[in-house]
This record gives structure tokens, C-alpha cells and sequence, in this order.
């Protein structure tokens, strides 16, 4: 089983960087809210992601649910899209 | 493997130890990530449902009214959340991508200044929701 931690920690981080001046700026243009959607969903993908790593210790159940929240956060996001535009 | 583990009762261990500002301050910024995730999907199943049902007079005159004042109030507050996260969140990047701030006297002063920072930037958003 191939286990990417290090992208995770990364892309986490990398995303809350861009995440900082987005929720300042995000009326000074409008690609700055589609970057903003995009980032954010992506943080909280991988910030829930943690989260059922941590404290659901049935191995089953905890692929499982990993991969309905990938399953979310891609509907979150087209759900976003279309709100914003 | 299918063995069932036996589950034997345990001695109290978070429920009588003392709750520290550092310890806290932790939970807190892994509880407020997930009540922002949980307010940004509820506000996404709220458009949604509004959007579906606006052909009802009663649901869209609902939506006209909370949009008002309601959504104001919960605005005010998942502000305050995202204020405390980010201020939690500035903390952890230092930490990850500075050498400053690992020993133990700069560890209190950076609670003080989470906190302080969080304050800031829930007043400035107030300022923006009051002043426009």
C-alpha cells in the first residue's frame, strides 16, 4: 500500500499559505474567489482527512470513508463553482 | 483478521487532568477546522435547497428574510471561528517553516499572541460587517 504522507503535509501547507491574503482579498478580482473555492476545498479535504485517520481505527471503515470524502469535497467544489458564477 | 478485542476499563486520564492553555488552544484548532468544514457544507446544502424550491412564494420570501438578518448573525460567527483557526493556523506555519518559538517561555508568549491576533481579526471583521 502506497502511503503519501509527505505531498499530504505539503499540499496541506501549501494551501493554507495561499488560504491567508484569499480571505482578505478575495472582492479585488474575481479569479480570486474561484483560487479561494479551490483552495479552500482542497484544505478541507485534507484537514478531514486527518481528522478520520486519526479516530476511526476500523482499517474497513476507514478507506471507506476516505474515499467518500474525495467523493465530497469533488461535489463541494462543483458546488461552489456553480454558486459563485 | 476478525478477533474481537476484549475492551477493559480505563483509569480516568482527560477527565481529571487539568486542562492546559497549550492543550486547549490545540483541540480548539482541530474543532474549529471541522465546525468550518460542517458551516460550508451546511451553507452549500442551504443555497442548494433554496435554489430548488424557489418556485415556492413562502420558501423565497424564508430565504429573502434570512438572508437579511439571520445569515448575519451565523456570518458573525463562523467569522469569529475562522479568526481563531487562522490565527491557530499562522502558528502551526511558523512552527513548520521557522526555527523560532519551540522553547517553552516563546511557546506562552505565542498563546498570547494567537489569542491576540484572533481578537484583531474578528474586530476588523465586525468593523467591515458594521461599516460596510
Amino acid at each position: 500500500m502506497q502511503t503519501k504522507g509527505f505531498p499530504h503535509w505539503r499540499d496541506q501547507r501549501i494551501t493554507a499559505v495561499l488560504l491567508l491574503p484569499l480571505f482578505i482579498l478575495f472582492d479585488v478580482y474575481s479569479a480570486f474567489l474561484v483560487i479561494l473555492v479551490v483552495a479552500l476545498s482542497y484544505h478541507m479535504y485534507l484537514g478531514i482527512s486527518n481528522i478520520l485517520e486519526d479516530y476511526v481505527h476500523n482499517q474497513v471503515t476507514k478507506k471507506f470513508c476516505l474515499v467518500l470524502l474525495r467523493v465530497l469535497a469533488i461535489i463541494l467544489l462543483k458546488d461552489l463553482c456553480l454558486f459563485i458564477l | 483478521m476478525a478477533v474481537r478485542i476484549k475492551h477493559r476499563q480505563l483509569s480516568p486520564h482527560i477527565t481529571i487532568y487539568q486542562p492546559q492553555l497549550a492543550s486547549t488552544l490545540s483541540v480548539l484548532h482541530r474543532t474549529s477546522g471541522i465546525l468550518l468544514v460542517a458551516s460550508v457544507v451546511l451553507f452549500t446544502i442551504f443555497v442548494k435547497a433554496l435554489n430548488y424550491y424557489s418556485s415556492s412564494y413562502a420558501i423565497y420570501s424564508f430565504g429573502y428574510f434570512i438572508s437579511d438578518y439571520l445569515f448575519l448573525g451565523l456570518a458573525l460567527c463562523i467569522g469569529l471561528i475562522l479568526s481563531y483557526h487562522m490565527a491557530n493556523g499562522v502558528r502551526h506555519l511558523i512552527w513548520d517553516f521557522a526555527v523560532v518559538g519551540f522553547a517553552i517561555k516563546e511557546v506562552f508568549l505565542s498563546h498570547k499572541i494567537v489569542l491576540a491576533f484572533a481578537l484583531v481579526l474578528f474586530l476588523r471583521l465586525i468593523g467591515l460587517a458594521v461599516f460596510g
